[in-house]
């Protein structure tokens, strides 16, 4: 399995694992779904798992297109765990961690960075413009990268950082087909996003 | 290098030649493994391992043990497979090191290449290696660790040679120079920033472009933010701006530091000097969100 598949498959069910993840389970479009801090319309129905500060949503496949919904990031987390297969012997990655005092800028390099030391390569990130998330004031980017078997992916992101924590929805999909089908219900998500 | 011939060539080792000279020693070092017949041992040899460990991960499975999620990575049965059978194929003989030193060598001299660079590319790793403490040579490398021993045998072989040759050093800079931004932002990405750090302030003493190399060695700092990394990454942003070939976003991320650091109002000199420099960047509209919030 590459590094890309197992960052994909491995390592997003792995931390969801590592935070005493639910089995998957369904979301039901029509209701509004509660991702620890906050609350989104999903619009569709979709595959679900959650652990403590991440839910992972997909319709065909976390290879296709993954929804990740980040909640109440805390100071020095990660963002993805440490990847298999690195060497014990190999200097150790500085890995990219949140700090409360990140602005959108650094958010969006803790995003690249975290995707680049997973095995994306070619990332692009552009876009980057004010929006809020919720009522607070935030920022959203796209993204577009390739994975080392040679398929493109967009993505695109929103987030804030709210009382030192990090709220942050990622999504990432194969350009051809998946990203033109699901972006746009992503976004309405988005734009659904409310605190309680 | 594949047995079938196939190389790969990462942006990595491109950043670490100095000229073509001693990216066509690599290369040949590289193919004498090839044309020896060394890539396809090692094939042949990871082939009856991975045999073997099949045979061990059955046995292990049947125990009960397989798959199963150890940590918060879930290392399985199957990983440690991979892990061993990784290690395995990272190693040449040293004897084979040795024939590939040896073959390698004639063939960028024959080629006309100067024949003392293929001892300066490992120099340059070593150096890099041993100002970071590394306990392994960088990835690129891992197969093929540098050693004293190599290196003045190296440079023993260049001077018995006798032949002088070009470097091409300007042909390499036009080929690569375009392209070497993308490449230094790849390897920030990587996390390793001692190690990107000591290879920036050889490029710097290079001398090509150093303006866009100052705003790299600002970033290593402002990303590694260790003590007194504001500071040095301040100072590397300031002297990037002096110099014409330093891109408009070393005044966005000087603001940033500026902005970190507590110093607002040249945070703000910072951004507005970027807004004049690249305007229609795609973040403008962020930056002008920032200069709100200065006020």
């Amino acid at each position: 399995m590459s590094v890309w598949r197992t960052m994909l498959v491995a390592l997003g069910v792995a931390a969801l694992h590592a935070g005493c993840a639910t089995n998957p389970r369904l979301v039901e479009a029509g209701d509004d779904a509660e991702v620890a801090a906050y609350e989104v319309d999903p619009q569709i129905e979709w595959s679900r798992q959650q652990a403590r500060d991440l839910e992972i949503w997909t319709v065909n496949g976390v290879q296709l297109e993954q929804l990740r919904l980040y909640s109440d990031v805390e100071s020095a987390d990660s963002l993805f765990p440490q990847r298999q297969g690195a060497s014990a012997r190999a200097e150790p990655e500085e890995r990219p961690r949140f700090r409360p005092d990140m602005r959108a800028h650094d958010v969006m390099e803790l995003v690249q960075a975290t995707l680049a030391q997973s095995g994306a390569l070619d990332i692009s990130v552009t876009q980057l413009r004010p929006a809020n998330f919720g009522d607070r004031p935030g920022f959203r980017f796209d993204l577009a990268l390739t994975a080392p078997s040679g398929l493109a992916y967009r993505g695109l992101a929103a987030g804030a950082v709210k009382d030192e924590r990090l709220q942050l929805i990622l999504f990432l999909a194969a350009e051809p087909h998946y990203y033109p089908r699901y972006a746009p219900v992503v976004r309405r998500i988005i734009k659904s996003v409310h605190f309680p | 290098m594949a047995p079938n011939g196939f190389e790969q060539v990462w942006t990595g080792l491109l950043l670490r030649v100095e000229n073509e000279a001693q990216l066509a020693s690599v290369l040949g070092h590289e193919a004498a493994h090839f044309v020896r017949r060394h890539s396809l041992e090692r094939f042949k040899t990871t082939e009856r391992t991975a045999g073997l460990l099949m045979a061990t991960q059955v046995g292990l499975f049947a125990g009960g043990v397989g798959g199963v999620n150890v940590g918060p990575v879930g290392v399985s049965t199957g990983d440690i497979g991979r892990l061993i059978a990784t290690g395995y194929l990272a190693a040449y003989s040293r004897e084979q090191e040795a024939e590939a030193d040896d073959v390698g060598f004639e063939m960028m001299a024959e080629a006309g290449y100067a024949p003392g660079e293929a001892a300066a590319v490992w120099e340059q790793l070593m150096a890099e290696q041993q100002a970071c403490d590394l306990p392994e040579p960088p990835a690129l490398f891992s197969s093929h660790p540098p050693s004293e021993e190599r290196l003045q045998t190296l440079k023993a072989r260049a001077r018995q040679s006798g032949r002088e040759g070009a470097t091409h050093r300007q042909r390499f800079l036009e080929a690569t120079l375009p392209h070497r931004a993308e490449w230094l932002r790849m390897e920030l990405n990587t996390g390793r920033f001692c190690r990107t750090r000591v290879l920036i302030e050889r490029l710097i003493e290079d001398g090509a472009n150093v303006g866009e190399l100052h705003n790299f060695h600002g970033e290593v700092f402002r990303l590694r933010d260790e003590e007194g990394d504001r500071q040095r990454a301040i100072e590397a942003y300031s002297k990037a701006v002096a110099h014409a070939s330093a891109p408009a976003r070393t005044y966005r991320e000087l603001g940033r530091v500026l902005w970190r650091d507590g110093r607002p109002e040249a945070a703000r000199r910072a951004f507005e000097q970027y807004l004049e420099a690249a305007g229609a960047a795609d973040d403008a509209a962020m930056i002008r969100r920032y200069l709100e919030q200065l006020l």
